[in-house]
């Protein structure tokens, strides 16, 4: 049964999984990291991002892999609003306080779906991207492949981005040290608000690509948050490509729980990575924290 | 004589009961090198945090410049000219330090020339561009604080505020620190306020102190005179027994 086709055919869906599950992770990251804030409504984030996606897809007959070019505005200025109206109350806050007041916003969020959307669900079966290439026996599919490649741009941008513009040096600053960014005149506020607002509108990104192979309910956000918390401790804080190798681990570990042992026992095996890492390394992976 | 670049008018400041500063009121004028003595306690770091605008004070206000500028957030104040280093160094791990000194660069520059222009006039002046590459936690005690003073050059500033530059250094670093801080005075023009605990660092860079004891100015004037003085003298020694 443990045929080579079959390793490497769950290699690849491995590794292209990960990659949209770093995606996924990459804004609760850079919240975390840059605005020092535990977010624990981020999975919730991706559950509405799918629901967007979701609404878009059907109200506007689009496929759900364009929805983030309206997704993604609508999250950025949704970031700006949670910023504004919750995150700020509660940087300064101990992490005890941001968990309370998180996992308020993720209740709220969590019937806010059941109250739109039902319990039932809901996927779209329009995608244009719902065929595979073949290379002899493995099978690649297009939804996955085209996630993988959006989720690699958006990391190289990112790279790009927080290595070599000053909003992007001066985010770095502000995640290593506070104090000593404002001194250098670094404007805190707003730096934080835009790392919101990029943060929570990459969700939208992620949302597009899961929707396009994987239907959403309202508790879709307790296993993502999970994941991506989880994505997040095994990279620890650092840069972005941490985050894009510890997805891909997470992605692995997902394609082969599925195909070796059974669907539904990935949020098992998720949780005993997550302990084994807190277990024996703490930092994380590649982090510094 | 000449104006005044700081004013610091009657600033208290409380932490609940404590009251950390108590009145405090003196001027820095332009051009100077100024010390700010005290035994640990006295209130000079919470002066610093003041004067950033990290802290708002409960009574007085803060004049730089000709302008109020107590309540004004940190990155407000440094924009106008003022810059600091830290007691205890608070470094970029995660940054090299030429990303470091970039951040601070960023504050006045035009554009990506003149940043470059800024950074490596800097590195070169400070004696550090050799650590370009470097990230931040690569470096050791001394490397830090001199990407520190880095850091706050780049910002352009008219006021340098130091705090405990020399605190856990070697006799030949603290050399580099005191001809450091003369050339920042001489060839920058920045007016320079150090906070300071060992008295023999002070005595070689400043012309004139002021001393604060339990958030009190007990002395202000010539640093050979506070060691005559009946208040420093009790301050730092205790009270003469008879």
């Amino acid at each position: 049964m443990l045929s080579p086709t079959l390793l490497l055919q769950n290699l690849i869906f491995g590794v292209l999984l990960g990659s949209i599950y770093a995606l996924a992770a990459i804004g609760l990251s850079l919240i975390f990291g840059v605005v020092n804030l535990t977010n624990f409504a981020h999975g919730d984030f991706i559950m509405l991002a799918m629901y967007i996606s979701y609404f878009l897809g059907v109200s506007l007959k689009l496929d759900p892999i364009l929805t983030p070019i309206i997704g993604f505005p609508v999250f950025f200025l949704l970031g700006i609003a949670v910023y504004l109206a919750i995150f700020h109350k509660i940087i300064r806050a101990p992490p005890l306080s941001q968990i309370a007041v998180t996992v308020g916003l993720l209740v709220l969020l969590r019937n806010f779906a059941l109250a739109v959307w039902h319990a039932e669900p809901k996927s779209i079966p329009r995608t244009l991207l719902g065929y595979s290439y073949r290379l002899g026996s493995i099978l690649i599919p297009a939804d996955r492949l085209t996630g993988m490649l959006i989720s690699i741009a958006t990391f190289l941008i990112l790279h790009l981005f927080l290595t070599k513009t000053k909003t992007g040096i001066a985010m770095r600053a502000l995640a290593d040290n506070l104090d000593s960014a404002a001194l250098m005149g670094v404007n805190v506020r707003n730096l934080n608000m835009l790392t919101c607002a990029l943060g929570i509108g990459i969700v939208a990104l992620a949302g597009g690509i899961l929707l396009t192979f994987q239907p959403v309910n309202p508790m879709t956000g307790l296993i993502y948050g999970l994941l991506t918390w989880s994505i997040v401790a095994m990279a620890g804080l650092g840069g972005v490509s941490g985050i894009l190798l510890s997805g891909i681990i997470f992605g692995l570990a997902d394609a082969f729980t599925a195909a070796f042992w059974d669907p539904r026992a990935r949020e098992i095996t998720i949780y005993i990575l997550f302990i084994l890492l807190l277990w024996f390394r703490p930092k994380g992976l590649f982090g510094r924290r | 004589m000449p104006k005044p670049i700081l004013e610091v008018r009657g600033v208290t400041k409380r932490f609940g009961g404590l009251t950390a500063l108590n009145r405090v009121s003196f001027n820095v004028e332009e051009g100077a090198i100024i010390g700010i003595i005290g035994p640990n306690g006295a209130g000079k770091t919470t002066l610093f945090n003041v004067i950033t605008g990290f802290l708002k004070p409960e009574e007085g206000k803060v004049i730089y410049d000709g302008h109020t500028v107590t309540g004004l957030p940190p990155h407000r104040i440094a924009r106008m000219g003022v810059a600091r280093t830290f007691q205890i160094v608070k470094p970029f791990p995660e940054l090299t330090v030429e990303e470091a000194v970039r951040v601070g660069a960023y504050l006045k520059a035009e554009d990506e020339g003149e940043v470059n222009n800024i950074v490596d006039d800097v590195l070169e002046f400070v004696g550090i561009e050799h650590l370009r590459d470097r990230y931040g936690k690569e470096l050791n005690l001394i490397q830090l604080k001199l990407t520190e003073i880095a850091r706050a050059l780049a910002t352009r500033p008219r006021l340098l505020l130091v705090d405990e530059a020399v605190a856990g250094l070697t006799p030949g670093e603290i050399d580099n620190i005191i001809e450091m801080v003369h050339r920042i005075n001489r060839e920058r023009n920045i007016t320079v306020c150090l906070i300071e605990h060992i008295m023999r660092f002070i005595m070689r860079v400043s012309e004139r102190i002021i001393v604060l004891h339990h958030g009190e100015k007990i002395f202000e004037g010539k640093p050979e005179e506070a060691y005559e003085d009946e208040a420093v003298i009790k301050a730092y020694l205790g009270e003469r027994r008879i």
